[in-house]
């Protein structure tokens, strides 16, 4: 049995994972209905936005693939963390609102702190809304095992805003975590090794 | 709570169909605020969730039903896979003499629950999505909302046998291409083969 700080980080990463993978899965499926609709139009703000959808999905896969790490204490992160020390000194900071225009004018890229920042809102949205289910039904109809269900949500979403708050590295670190295990992905694919994926559904 | 119900919103702030980040937005540095606003609502009856657990909303008014834009609307922001499918397609796309009942989705979340009324929605495979993308099983759509071609919506009414269809004698077949629902057959074919058809 850990330390209780020990369990309650286990947690928080075990949250953090939980987010990105819901995520993951959110984007994927929008990703597929939106290939599946405009595949033969042919026209190239079609063409821009899947390749921003897959982008954010590739920063997604990336920064899950360094929780899981972090999770098992991989032996390369300590040398993952010298390199992002270099690299983050030429991260451009985070622009105004963390987002950038695209060229097109009508798309907008998301720095990969927004990224992940929305990943961990976006779950925080799920367990309320998880929760006002339950309440709503513990109003109508009260019984133990909901109020048990309702305090464990309580519990997970105080966890996922402390997440927010202070889960996330500072920005310029982690746009280059995301970005340099982005490219090692990649790499990995081309040369045909496996990809530590996070359980999703394949488009 | 007198603090919460002076920072609440009005409801009529908000458009018919609504997520808990919208509300959130209504109450900036108060987000906590915004669930036990949405409970009260939700409590009161004036708003449902659109697929509990959801977190998204839309306002329960007396005499005036849902119309079929704030439907589209609520299902779009609950499901990012949706598509429209079977019946509800080929009356959209006018090959129909028979209108549905029900407006018939595909998603594939586990979760089928919806609060939204004249609305049902079928469980389809992840594999399925790629089928339709492969070939080309998507004709527009309606008020945001994918739909399958007419030829699709067949092939994979057959397939998977969990959706309303009109009678034979009411579809026009003079609009449909043999060769494409041909092609979406053998598309959704190995989907049939590997079981993935699920009753709930």
């Amino acid at each position: 049995m850990g330390s209780q700080p020990e369990t309650d980080r286990w947690r928080q990463q075990e949250l953090a994972l939980t987010a990105v993978e819901h995520r993951l899965q959110a984007l994927g499926e929008y990703l597929a209905v939106y290939r599946a609709s405009y595949a033969s139009s042919g026209e190239g703000r079609h063409y821009a936005r899947v390749r921003m959808l897959r982008k954010d999905i590739g920063r997604l896969r990336a920064w899950w693939w360094y929780l899981q790490a972090t999770r098992r204490g991989a032996s390369w992160l300590p040398l993952l963390h010298r390199v992002v020390g270099l690299l983050a000194v030429f991260v451009s900071p985070v622009r105004r609102g963390g987002r950038r225009r695209h060229s097109s004018g009508m798309l907008r890229h998301l720095t990969s702190h927004s990224l992940i920042e929305r990943a961990y809102a976006a779950l925080e949205d799920d367990l309320q809304g998880q929760l006002l289910t339950l309440r709503l039904a513990q109003y109508q109809r009260p019984t133990e095992s909901r109020s048990r269900e309702i305090n464990r949500l309580q519990r997970q979403l105080e966890e996922v805003a402390g997440l927010r708050s202070s889960g996330l590295p500072e920005p310029r670190r982690l746009t280059a975590i995301c970005h340099l295990l982005h490219r090692i992905m990649t790499v990995r694919q081309w040369l045909g090794l496996q990809l530590p994926l996070a359980n999703l559904v394949d488009r | 709570m007198l603090a919460a119900n002076r920072l609440a919103p009005a409801l009529e702030s908000l458009p018919r169909v609504f997520a808990l980040s919208d509300l959130k937005q209504l109450l900036p540095g108060e987000e906590d605020q915004a669930l036990d606003v949405a409970l009260r609502w939700l409590e009161a009856g004036v708003i449902k969730q659109v697929a509990p657990p959801r977190p998204v909303f839309f306002k329960v008014i007396l005499g005036e039903e849902l119309d079929e834009v704030d439907r589209c609307r609520g299902l779009l922001r609950a499901f990012p896979s949706l598509v429209m499918v079977a019946g509800s397609v080929l009356w959209r796309q006018g090959l129909s003499a028979q209108r549905d009942t029900l407006l018939e989705c595909c998603v594939s979340e586990g979760e089928l629950n919806c609060n939204l009324p004249g609305v049902a929605l079928r469980w389809r495979p992840p594999a399925w999505w790629a089928a339709v993308r492969q070939a080309g099983g998507i004709a527009g759509d309606h008020h945001g909302v994918a739909m399958l071609t007419p030829e699709m919506a067949l092939a994979d009414a057959a397939a998977f046998r969990d959706v309303w269809m009109p009678d034979r004698g009411a579809v026009d077949w003079n609009q449909l291409s043999t060769a494409k629902l041909s092609e979406a057959t053998q598309h959704l074919l190995p989907l049939r083969e590997e079981g993935g058809v699920r009753t709930d």
